[in-house]
């Protein structure tokens, strides 16, 4: 009977620490693979960790996208564009982004001294001085003129920083596809949005499909990259992040965020 | 009859050439900006209403913001870290509900017990009066129930019949709206940019207000279907195709296109030129400067 109470106290104690610690319930659905692979992911955290460090630490890379992601209509319905984006990093200073899409077309080149925001169709481009690194650069351009590179936190130092920073929870979703192919599935919650990561199941996992949901805008619209081509030893052509004008090509001027007249909805 | 073969094919040729030269303008015209929606992401003229822009979003965080979003992190772990701390304080109080509970099992040891069993003949009397009339109630339920889902199944197909109704009165109001539309603003709006294709030469603002001379100042009865808000200061504008219009009352007022105003595409048709070095593109009297502006193309109007 004292060995029975015993083991009842143990049973209760486990259960109560399941209920208290909900995502540790959720890990036994969560892949574990063999003890003697030490790079086999045993938790969503370590699967997250394991990706993160991965990328963090390769200096140069390719990655193609295909971004779909949704807007609300005045009349509350919602409408989804689409675009994609090839990117090509050498870090720590240089960048290549040529994203073609619904709203607009432009290559952003960024050499380690200036950045240029090209209009290949339209034939305009803008050049300024840039900070010497590829996380002060990506800063600036945001803060200062507004150009934003999506994903750009991939290229990043460190890829996940701000992502884990913002993150309170990660939950192991289950093995889901994507394009037909099983994936590890989690889904992070943050304060302002959440995001969903699908992970190849690979020996070292790679990030395959992201779903970032802004859930304190109206209708919680989401952005969502497919990433494919990975290829962390490109062969990357000379002059990819220097941008030389053509004799047809014409400079404009950008209209800095602090000349932006704030309007009454601001 | 000779030289009226080569006359017919001179003839024949500078037609050809013609042709082809006015095309090519055309082409370039609408490829700087001009909003044909033949390049990708080139400005085309939006036909919907919306009321954000997500195009630039799509990362973890918002970078420039991050120092601000980390600050606000520290806040949030302040509260959370206030809010548990305020639960366990709560949870440490149980040490008062155990007293109390002592206090409630010595008042039910002192019920009078011969109290007790008369309660309890009491209770079964009235658990026999209370089973037969619920049995009696359940009969009245039964009946209710069978009535409700009579009216009920009434009611849907009622309901189904009116939203029908509705459904294609909306339709029909639509459609006449959408033809009143065209019909009340047909002088205005000049090959039909909002129904149709789109503008061709010349664009719908600079024939309405300088070409054909209507007025500044004219009304039209419905809003554009699609239009972007823009901003000069605290005043806002609708811009649509072109064409700047306010509110007034019931209509909508053409307005003269106010310098500074940023639009994100132009209506068809215009033409660039240079001045100073500087590109600018003329919509029928309307001159515009490209600027690049959170990433995308944006042409402001500029005074000459």
């Amino acid at each position: 009977m004292r060995y029975f109470l015993r083991l009842l106290a143990l049973a209760s104690f486990w259960v109560s620490l399941g209920l208290d610690h909900p995502q540790l319930l959720a890990q036994p659905s969560a892949p574990s693979p063999p003890a003697e692979t030490p790079t086999a992911p045993r938790t969503a955290d370590q699967l997250l960790d394991q990706v993160c460090d991965f990328l963090k630490g390769q200096k140069n890379f390719s990655v193609e996208m295909d971004i779909t992601y949704d807007d609300n209509l005045e009349d509350g319905g919602k409408i989804q564009y689409s675009a994609y984006q090839t990117l090509f990093v050498e870090k720590p200073n240089h960048l290549r982004s040529d994203y073609v899409g619904d709203e607009r077309t432009t290559n952003f080149y960024y050499n380690g001294l200036t950045f240029t925001l090209q209009e290949p169709n339209l034939k305009y481009y803008s050049f300024k001085t840039a900070p010497k690194t590829l996380d002060e650069v990506l800063d600036h351009v945001e803060a200062k003129y507004g150009v934003t590179i999506p994903m750009s936190n991939l290229v990043a130092s460190d890829p996940c920083a701000d992502l884990k920073a913002n993150v309170t929870d990660i939950i192991f979703a289950g093995m889901d596809m994507v394009n037909r192919e099983e994936m590890y599935h989690l889904l992070l919650l943050g304060s302002t949005r959440d995001y969903q990561m699908w992970l190849t199941q690979d020996e070292q996992p790679l990030l395959r499909k992201a779903i970032i949901t802004y859930k304190n805008l109206p209708n919680s619209p989401q952005y969502t990259a497919i990433f494919s081509t990975w290829n962390f030893n490109p062969d990357i052509p000379v002059n990819t992040f220097n941008f030389s004008p053509s004799p047809d090509d014409i400079k404009i001027d950008f209209i800095p965020t602090d000349k932006l007249k704030l309007t009454p909805n601001n | 009859m000779k030289k009226s073969l080569q006359l017919s094919l001179s003839f024949l040729c500078i037609l050809v050439l013609c042709s082809v030269l006015f095309s090519t303008n055309e082409v370039l015209a609408r490829g700087r900006g001009g909003g044909g929606g033949g390049n990708r992401g080139g400005g085309a003229s939006p036909r919907v209403n919306r009321s954000g822009n997500m195009q630039n979003r799509g990362n973890f965080s918002n970078r420039s913001t991050s120092s601000f979003d980390r600050s606000n992190r520290g806040q949030l772990q302040n509260n959370r870290q206030s809010v548990d701390r305020s639960q366990f304080q709560n949870r440490s109080s149980s040490s008062f509900d155990r007293s109390n509970r002592g206090q409630f099992q010595n008042n039910r040891q002192s019920v009078d017990r011969s109290q007790f069993q008369n309660d309890r003949t009491q209770r079964q009397d009235n658990r026999q009066t209370t089973w037969q009339d619920r049995s009696s109630d359940r009969t009245q339920r039964q009946d209710n129930r069978q009535e409700n889902r009579t009216d009920r199944t009434n009611i849907r197909q009622d309901n189904r019949t009116n939203r029908s109704t509705n459904r294609q009165d909306q339709i029909t109001n639509r459609q006449n709206n959408r033809q009143n539309f065209v019909n009340d603003n047909y002088g205005y709006w000049r090959g039909g940019g909002w129904y149709g294709g789109g503008y061709y030469a010349p664009p719908g603002w600079g024939w309405v207000g300088l070409t054909t001379g209507l007025v500044i100042g004219s009304a039209i009865a419905s809003p554009p279907p699609y239009y972007d808000t823009v901003y000069i200061g605290s005043t806002s504008y609708m811009y649509s195709d072109g064409v700047y219009l306010q509110p007034s009352g019931n209509e909508y007022t053409i307005v003269a296109p106010p310098p500074g105003a940023i639009v994100t595409y132009l209506p068809d048709g215009c033409t660039t030129f240079s001045s100073n070095g500087v590109q600018y593109y003329d919509c029928s009297g309307i001159y515009y400067q490209p600027f690049f502006q959170n990433g995308s193309m944006v042409y402001q109007v500029v005074q000459l």
